[in-house]
């Protein structure tokens, strides 16, 4: 997903949940700043490089792909932008490798998304907007997986957008080109994607690069063919599942507020986001690249205060100005320490699936600490909490 | 397996052998130009002589004739791949093509059976490699082939 449903649809979701304005603003800021919080930026702060939550382009026109590069990819791509629906899937006729990757794959309602909200309860609203941020995408990259892959992540030349016409729809072939700088333009159905790479694990086939933006625009319905799915053909709703991602924001909310006792997967707060829904649902299926005008509108209109535009270097200067364990309660500081046991979990997990894509996990209460010492921190915050 | 499942598996294996027609073309021009190249003296002489035409009149004509036999083999198997790529994205319906695969199937067929005459002497490897090749291009060809009918008796349906 884009600026638009993460920093201000989420807004709008937390205001609905009950939270109040600057309680909003703190969500839908660490929502949106999931998407910039990259080695490159926490390296100017001077803040710990495991704690990022992406990377940029040019970060990874760079990157090894080698064992040790794929495990550092697949960290944090799978545990912010692809969280993987079951890891535990079965299929036949496959190799251990490819079971791998398959078991990677994103999907809404997966037992690692009750794992992630619950994880961010009575912690911080930092926590609460990383959580956000990774429910929401598990709606919006259903299908791909958060690690370079040909074989699962490949699309080819059957894509189709299902244009509403009537009760029914018309399709319009989809092409893909890969031309950076050109934008996007939907009203010829021209749209940019990844280049075909024959490697297996070449960066082209991270996430869902060979479906170029579609994935994280609201408004498109379509189809296509996905590399694991054995020429069964996928329909992806945009408008239909970013409401539903919207509603569960809404309920998963409500639930780290304490309204609700314990959250459970594929529920969904309609009734709370009942007397909006026509408006979302225009927004939604509004046809443009990005509909963070309209959410802005629909979110100030609902709180009736002004939501300040996204700046990434906002919380920079408290950061960088404090010291020792002080950092930790910044912005930044509760951000990162959100970062760290959201990849933390999610690595813990895939790693005890019997699945080393992730890297390797160490159970700290039995083992002691082992490994990368910027997780070091959660330790210490565990005792903290324990004492 | 449902029925479009099947249409899109071997749609796509017509696309895929298509490109590996073309692909393959390249070794045919390189066992042409290889064959030609080898006896190269030899058949310009032959020619001279059977004519009665000077050597350097000879050697620009058997050039031309060896560019216009790769032309004609590439052309070939491109029209062929093509063809297939284009019947595997539903852009084109006509069967011409396969009466072209059985051709070059025939043909390759000639090649790899005349590398068992004992009374040429072809090198080990180069027997070898023809052979491996050859019989690649025939699979490749082969599928289409079986694809192609797969694909017309489940349209029917």
């Amino acid at each position: 997903m884009q600026e638009d449903f993460h920093y201000y649809a989420t807004y709008c979701a937390a205001f609905i949940a009950g939270y109040t304005h600057e309680e909003c603003m703190d969500i839908c800021y660490s929502a949106q700043f999931v998407d910039l919080c990259s080695k490159s930026f926490l390296s100017g702060i001077g803040a710990p490089l495991s704690a990022a939550t992406t990377q940029l382009q040019l970060e990874l026109m760079d990157v090894r792909t080698d064992i040790i590069g794929l495990q550092d990819i697949t960290r944090i791509w799978a545990s912010f932008h692809f969280l993987p629906k079951d890891l535990y899937a079965v299929k036949k006729w496959c190799s251990k490798k490819y079971i791998n990757k398959y078991r990677l794959i994103c999907g809404p309602n997966g037992e690692l998304l009750a794992e992630t909200v619950k994880l961010a309860k009575n912690t911080s609203l930092q926590a609460v907007g990383t959580a956000m941020h990774v429910l929401a995408d598990t709606w919006a990259h259903m299908y791909f997986a958060g690690t370079p892959s040909l074989v699962i992540n490949n699309t080819d030349y059957y894509f189709y957008e299902l244009i509403p016409e009537g009760d029914g729809y018309t399709e319009k072939h989809i092409s893909f080109k890969h031309s950076p700088k050109s934008p996007d333009n939907p009203d010829k159905c021209f749209y940019v994607g990844s280049l075909y790479q024959m490697n297996e694990n070449s960066i082209m086939n991270l996430g869902h690069g060979r479906a170029g933006h579609l994935p994280d625009y609201s408004f498109i319905h379509y189809k296509y063919l996905p590399a694991w799915n054995g020429y069964k053909e996928v329909v992806k709703d945009n408008p239909s599942d970013y409401y539903k991602a919207f509603c569960q924001m809404v309920y998963a909310m409500k639930y780290l507020r304490g309204d609700i006792d314990s959250f459970k997967t594929d529920t969904y707060a309609y009734d709370e986001v009942a007397p909006y829904e026509g408006r979302i649902k225009e927004i939604l299926n509004t046809r443009q690249l990005s509909v963070s005008e309209d959410f802005k509108k629909f979110g100030e209109e609902l709180s009736g205060r002004v939501i300040e535009k996204f700046d990434v270097n906002k919380y920079k200067e408290e950061y960088v100005s404090s010291s020792g364990n002080d950092k930790d309660k910044t912005f930044l500081g509760k951000f990162i320490i959100a970062a760290l046991s959201q990849k933390s979990m999610v690595t813990n997990k895939i790693y005890k699936s019997g699945n080393r894509l992730a890297g390797v996990s160490v159970d700290y209460k039995s083992k002691g600490f082992k490994g990368i010492k910027d997780f070091a921190k959660l330790i210490s915050l565990r005792r903290n909490w324990d004492e | 397996m449902d029925t479009d499942v099947k249409i899109r598996y071997f749609q796509n294996n017509l696309v895929t052998c298509g490109l590996g027609i073309i692909t393959l073309g390249l070794w045919t021009n390189i066992k042409a130009l290889l064959h030609f190249f080898t006896e190269f003296s030899q058949i310009i002489a032959d020619t001279a002589k059977e004519t009665g035409l000077e050597e350097e009149i000879v050697l620009p004509v058997f050039i031309v004739v060896i560019a216009l036999i790769v032309l004609i083999i590439t052309i070939w198997h491109i029209q062929i791949g093509m063809s297939s790529i284009r019947v595997g994205r539903g852009r084109k319906k006509h069967h011409f093509y396969i009466l072209s695969a059985m051709l070059l199937i025939a043909l390759n067929m000639y090649d790899v059976f005349y590398l068992f005459d004992v009374t040429t002497e072809i090198p080990l490897d180069a027997v070898i490699t023809t052979i491996i090749l050859d019989t690649t291009l025939t699979l490749v060809l082969l599928d289409m082939i079986i694809s192609h009918f797969a694909l017309l008796v489940l349209k029917k349906r």
